[in-house]
């Protein structure tokens, strides 16, 4: 029988399939070393696929960085994501090698490491253990947890909240999100008085405006409080004005420093970025039409604060 | 490994002493230690295996006492003959009642496939569904059920006078994988009351179709020849094929939009995207890019990492017409 589950490991065949796949990747590369490590990246996540299929749980085998050629020549990259739980890194190493290699730009953002030990003659693969965190490039396999304790550890790796995507043209109306206030509720007069001169030359008396702020805790212990401002406004039939803001809950001080506000549209492109260098308040403004998504993404160091609209 | 191996010496061990202890005793005390037996034989048992230590239910639980009975039975016949040996002719090692190592596995084995026939490879997909999706349970039911369809020798072997043995090989083994797989991804589409009510021929219609999707991959890609890990090391690209490291490159320093080069690390503005990202395609090491910079490992792959994936879609669409 090709494929073998014992619960400590897991062997399987490597199709023709994931082979087929692995060159078709490995031709973007001119570099001998970069073109193996994709080709050997592809393999880990096709056996890592083949485990957790094996195991009832269906993944999105061409929905992460290891499958966008792109991604691939940026960073050395093979994971696996899983819809509602994360993404998975599978990482391949050789039969023989007593360490595997996890380099630190697959450090962050992924919910555990899948470890692929490959034949040389790369017709077979075992997953020998996991990993729950990475701290260091070479990961000594006697460090490895067994697999037998691995779906335990997935099934409890669901996200808690899915993401949800804020309708913020409903606000005229005045509907509610959970976690967004208006701003009198938040702020004493003044304080919205101030942030609302600096719309009014815009402001058309015909077409109400609606507002809503959220607060952010960001930094070691949570010790920033953020308040991220969204102010829509008709500016025609299905157009609107949107501004959005960010700025210290606390009167007065600065934003923290290398806070990052980052605008994404629609296509996933960054299209408005600052940082805070001594800054009270960031603001972007655009315009954007009804029914249209944009992604708002507020980051401090390895903190990354990621908020979903719709017109 | 090491230490289940040591596991199973002393298995072996303990089975080793009741034999003897069998084969000393009266005969009206041989079931008593026969059970025994049985019991330290199944510790190693191929399936229904417990989950999390906790005592077997279900189709399990009957499964496992089912095996039991058999192998007592299969046991007292040995023990039988090796009395009606006479006396003077018989050897008293573990050997005389056939429980060497190697045929422990076997034995077992012989005994499960015996058990599984088709109502209780159904009982097992049937307990599989009932366990939550993604779930530690539902995990230990499909590995189970697996097993057991491997066990069963019940899965059928379709369209093979079509191929030569080697290639009908090759194509059942990817078949199989491609049907299992498929078994656990959809168990909960099950329908008992489908299928002559026969859970294998859910299965097994499943496998048909699979071997013939891989032979028409295998004709698809017949010219392929896979590469083994060192012959990896010395492949020269052809030079017609789109280099995509070079065409990142020029894509960064060109910079149309200006956002690689205006997007740095805190403070230092000296460390921007495109710096960093020209250092790793030069194949920097992350600590040869951070004795540089002065800037730790983990700050700068946090901040190249974060701004790969943000830049991604922009580049996919600009470089896209290139490949």
């Amino acid at each position: 029988m090709n494929t073998y589950i014992k619960s400590e490991i897991f062997q399987t065949n490597i199709s023709l399939t994931s082979h087929v796949q692995a060159e078709k990747f490995r031709r973007y590369q001119s570099q001998t070393i970069k073109a193996k490590q994709v080709y050997l990246n592809t393999l880990a996540v096709f056996a890592a696929n083949s485990y957790l299929n094996m195991i009832g749980w269906s993944s999105n085998l061409s929905g992460g960085d290891s499958w966008n050629p792109i991604c691939q020549t940026m960073m050395n990259t093979a994971d696996l994501y899983i819809p509602d739980y994360g993404k998975l890194e599978c990482r391949p190493m050789l039969a023989g090698e007593d360490t595997v290699i996890v380099p630190p730009e697959v450090w962050s953002a992924r919910i555990g490491y899948l470890i692929v030990r490959l034949e040389p003659d790369l017709k077979s693969a075992e997953i020998i253990g996991f990993a729950r965190q990475i701290g260091q490039t070479k990961l000594p396999i006697c460090e490895l947890e067994s697999l037998s304790e691995f779906p335990n550890y997935l099934s409890q790796q669901k996200r808690s909240e899915p993401s949800n995507i804020t309708k913020i043209s409903s606000w005229i109306d005045g509907a509610l999100n959970y976690g967004w206030q208006k701003l009198e509720e938040l702020f004493s007069d003044s304080v919205i008085l101030n942030f609302r001169s600096k719309q009014k030359l815009t402001q058309l008396p015909i077409f109400p405006a609606a507002n809503r702020v959220k607060l952010i805790k960001l930094g070691k212990d949570s010790k920033h409080t953020i308040a991220l401002i969204l102010n829509i406004q008709p500016s025609g039939d299905r157009e609107f004005d949107v501004s959005i803001s960010v700025s210290n809950y606390l009167q007065d001080l600065y934003l923290p420093e290398g806070l990052e506000l980052i605008i994404v549209d629609r296509y996933s492109h960054p299209v408005m970025i600052a940082q805070a260098n001594q800054t009270e308040t960031i603001e972007f403004r655009f315009s954007a039409e009804l029914q249209e998504h944009f992604t708002v993404e507020i980051s401090l160091d390895e903190q990354l604060i990621v908020e979903n609209f719709i017109v | 490994m090491s230490r289940i191996d040591k596991f199973e010496q002393e298995r072996h061990q303990l089975i080793e002493q009741l034999v003897e202890k069998l084969l000393n005793s009266r005969y009206e005390q041989r079931l008593a230690i026969i059970d025994r037996i049985a019991v330290t034989i199944l510790r190693s048992r191929p399936l229904c295996r417990r989950f999390s230590g906790m005592p077997l239910t279900g189709v399990y639980q009957s499964i496992y006492l089912q095996a039991k009975a058999k192998l007592v039975d299969y046991l007292d016949r040995q023990y039988q003959k090796y009395n009606s040996i006479p006396t003077n002719k018989r050897s008293s090692s573990i050997n005389s009642l056939g429980l060497s190592c190697t045929c422990l596995y076997e034995l077992q084995t012989t005994i499960f496939s015996e058990i599984l026939d088709d109502n209780c490879l159904k009982k097992m997909g049937l307990a599989a569904q009932k366990f939550e999706l993604n779930s530690a349970l539902r995990t230990y039911a499909l590995t189970e059920l697996i097993r057991a369809i491997e066990f069963s020798g019940r899965l059928c072997r379709p369209h093979k006078s079509k191929f030569s043995p080697t290639l009908y090989q090759m194509l059942y083994e990817e078949a199989i994988h491609e049907t299992l797989c498929y078994v656990c991804l959809n168990i909960d589409l099950y329908d008992p009351n489908r299928g002559d009510r026969k859970f294998m021929n859910w299965v097994n219609f499943k496998l048909d179709k699979s071997l013939l999707k891989c032979y028409e991959q295998y004709n698809r890609y017949a010219k392929f020849e896979i590469p083994s890990s060192p012959s990896l090391n010395r492949i020269i690209q052809p030079s017609a094929v789109i280099d995509l490291t070079e065409l990142l490159r020029e894509y960064l320093i060109e910079d149309p939009q200006g956002v690689f080069a205006s997007t740095h690390i805190r403070n230092r503005p000296d460390a921007n995207f495109t710096k960093i990202a020209l250092a790793k395609f030069s194949g920097q090491s992350w600590e040869q890019i951070s004795q540089q910079l002065d800037i730790p490992v983990a700050t700068l792959s946090s901040f190249y990492n974060r701004w790969c994936r943000r830049f991604a879609p922009l580049l996919d669409t600009e470089l896209k017409q290139h490949f």
